[in-house]
């Protein structure tokens, strides 16, 4: 057995962090239940049935907020003076660290959550078609937009577990910031380009100032690539960066 | 344990031993704690406690069964006395002279003292 | 087991708080690291575990540096820091899911400290003291069973008949493999337990010698009358006591206190006659 890599030991470190989190992980898994309740109950209206649509739409928000406040809570040791000696001391190899907190923020969180959201809204239909006029039916959840969904959390997620690590105060407004800043950066790079290519054959303030043709093209054109960029560099680049700030970090 | 500052620690292990083998609560060729317990029990570090098990081995107090442990010597006892006892003569008795000299005590009185606590001793075993 | 080379070290934007430390420590010994208040005991514990990194010179645990945090070398070194705060869970719990990532940790023998300290697997930890909770730390860190056990300011918050416990529980924990340092400037609290002594004063290693070397050279005392030789330290407090070379005189316990204020008064004297005197056999 390789002495810097055990699967053992990344899920020894999964479990510590998820049984330190207990209490809240139990206060927001009632609070979601209650919003998923309440977002079922709104996606039965009308025609009765809760659509995969409904239902991405009902996990959106929720996934996307409780994912990058988790990844922030579980860092939080690191970055408080009288506990982040020990934290930094458990006998754990960077690597193991960074795949142990990705592998808990992104993937298990990511089933466990699904799970929890398809339980919920099947249990509201059950419920429902006892003492309504809904018919019981299943839920689907694995519809292209709730992949597209996915894609876009553990793709953008490894940006907000290097800004836990990085920042030490205000982590969350600074890492927002951040990528904020880099998504408009990168948007703002491929206008640009796409009015080089053309040869500045727009006007930028054409016609609306805010879906000028660039802007168009620019999207259209280059979300193949940005999607790329996004997904497969940036997001490993991102882990990366963490592991080298598990590596440097004095306490 | 209550230290006395200038006498090196493992020598006041060694008294305490001492102390336990006269007054028969370790008896000759019963078993002894051993230096891990002696250390615990004293709080001191079990190199000083291996040091006082030295000593007392070289006074043939007490003697090492290899694979069980420290047990006190077939003559233990009479080994104390003896080291006690010149110890009383060649150290405590002149220290006690030195002090008569000085508060000018006479050995009359000296041996009143010493009947009239025999007797007080005498009384209390009744 | 633990080697400090020509170690170097500042805080960013400060003066030099360790300078040229070259020191090694060995299994089987209790090491007391002394120091004023500030001349970094605390920053070389936290180098010595790898928490912070030399700026020049080495520190290395089992000849890799402590800075590599690597999975062997964290998993043979334990710290019990000053002031630390524990997470908020039951102590069985805790020491489950911490002492997991430690191949020798003992669920058993953390159970028998906990209940030499008075405390109970089942207590809920934030409910405790400071001192309790630095108790559960401390049997955590003997539990661990690491051949390193870094511990700064141990007895800082125990009462008085906790101090005791500590001082019983650590004479059992240490064994030959094992290598215990203590920073402390609690010299009296711990006197007893150990048998080597390291000073630290103006960012340098003023003193770093066994007790049974200081004990085989120095004596300590009230001054005996018609000495001959120079005193070579003295406090004037009650009794007056002083530093003297041994020389024929019967050995004495070695008062740290005493030993400790005349290192920082005469470094060089004191070393020297260390020195000279170290290559005779020990008595």
């Amino acid at each position: 057995m390789n002495p810097q890599f055990s699967l053992q030991r990344i899920g020894r470190f999964i479990v510590r962090d998820l049984i330190l989190l207990k209490g809240s992980i139990r206060t927001v898994a009632s609070v979601i239940a209650v919003l998923f309740f309440i977002g079922s109950l709104i996606g039965l209206r009308g025609d009765l049935r809760f659509t995969p649509e409904a239902f991405v739409g009902m996990l959106r928000p929720v996934y996307i907020i409780v994912g990058i406040l988790f990844t922030f809570v579980i860092l939080k040791d690191a970055h408080y003076k009288k506990a982040n000696h020990f934290y930094f001391l458990i006998p754990i190899s960077p690597l193991e660290r960074v795949m142990a907190i990705w592998g808990a923020t992104s993937l298990l969180y990511t089933v466990v959550f699904t799970l929890f959201g398809v339980v919920v809204s099947q249990c509201t239909i059950g419920l429902a078609s006892f003492f309504s006029s809904v018919d019981f039916h299943l839920v689907h959840p694995f519809t292209e937009s709730y992949w597209s969904l996915i894609k876009f959390y553990t793709f953008v997620q490894p940006a907000f577990l290097l800004g836990a690590i990085s920042f030490r105060k205000n982590r969350i407004g600074k890492t927002l910031f951040l990528v904020i800043l880099s998504v408009v950066g990168v948007f703002l790079f491929n206008v640009i380009l796409c009015f080089m290519f053309s040869g500045g054959a727009f006007d930028l303030f054409e016609s609306d100032p805010f879906t000028t043709q660039a802007f168009a093209r620019a999207s259209e054109e280059y979300s193949g690539i940005g999607g790329l960029l996004f997904g497969f560099i940036l997001g490993p680049i991102m882990l990366w960066a963490c592991y080298h700030k598990f590596i440097e970090k004095e306490v | 344990m209550n230290y006395d500052n200038s006498k090196p620690i493992y020598l006041q292990i060694v008294d305490l031993f001492y102390e336990n083998i006269l007054s028969k609560k370790w008896c000759e060729e019963e078993r002894i704690p051993s230096v891990r317990e002696v250390a615990m029990m004293v709080e001191v570090n079990p190199n000083t406690a291996i040091r006082a098990f030295t000593y007392l081995q070289e006074q043939n107090v007490i003697h090492n069964i290899r694979g069980i442990g420290y047990f006190v010597s077939k003559n233990g006892y009479q080994s104390v006395l003896n080291i006690k006892k010149s110890e009383f003569m060649k150290q405590t008795l002149p220290d006690v002279f030195k002090k008569m000299g000085l508060l000018h005590v006479q050995m009359e009185e000296v041996t009143e003292t010493y009947n009239q606590y025999l007797k007080t001793k005498e009384h209390e075993k009744k | 087991m633990i080697q400090v080379k020509s170690l170097k070290f500042n805080y960013p934007k400060r003066k030099t708080i360790l300078d040229n430390i070259n020191l090694e420590f060995v299994p089987g010994n209790i090491y007391g690291l002394f120091g004023r208040n500030g001349e970094g005991k605390s920053t070389l514990m936290k180098l010595m575990c790898g928490l912070l990194f030399p700026k020049t010179g080495a520190c290395q645990i089992f000849d890799q540096p402590t800075s590599a945090r690597t999975v062997k070398g964290l998993q043979d070194s334990f710290i019990v820091p000053e002031d630390f705060e524990l997470s908020p869970l039951r102590i069985a719990t805790y020491a489950k899911v911490n002492g997991a990532f430690y191949p020798k940790f003992s669920f058993e023998q953390f159970h028998h400290l906990i209940k030499e300290f008075h405390l109970d697997l089942q207590d809920f930890i934030p409910t405790l003291s400071f001192g309790q909770q630095k108790k559960v730390l401390i049997a955590f860190g003997i539990a661990t069973n690491t051949k390193l056990l870094l511990m700064d300011e141990p007895t800082n918050g125990l009462d008085i008949p906790s101090k005791s416990q500590f001082r019983k529980i650590i004479a059992e924990a240490v064994d030959k493999g094992k290598c215990i340092i203590i920073a402390t400037h609690q010299v009296r609290d711990l006197h007893s337990l150990i048998n080597h002594l390291v000073i630290l004063d103006q960012a340098r290693v003023i003193l770093d010698q066994s007790l049974s070397a200081v004990s085989n050279t120095l004596w300590f005392g009230k001054p005996p009358q018609g000495i001959s030789e120079p005193i070579l330290f003295s406090e004037s407090s009650f009794g007056g006591k002083v530093v003297l070379p041994r020389n024929e005189r019967h050995e004495t316990e070695v008062d740290l206190e005493l030993l400790f204020n005349a290192a920082l008064a005469r470094p060089e004297e004191i070393n020297h006659i260390l020195k000279t005197a170290h290559h005779e056999p020990a008595v």
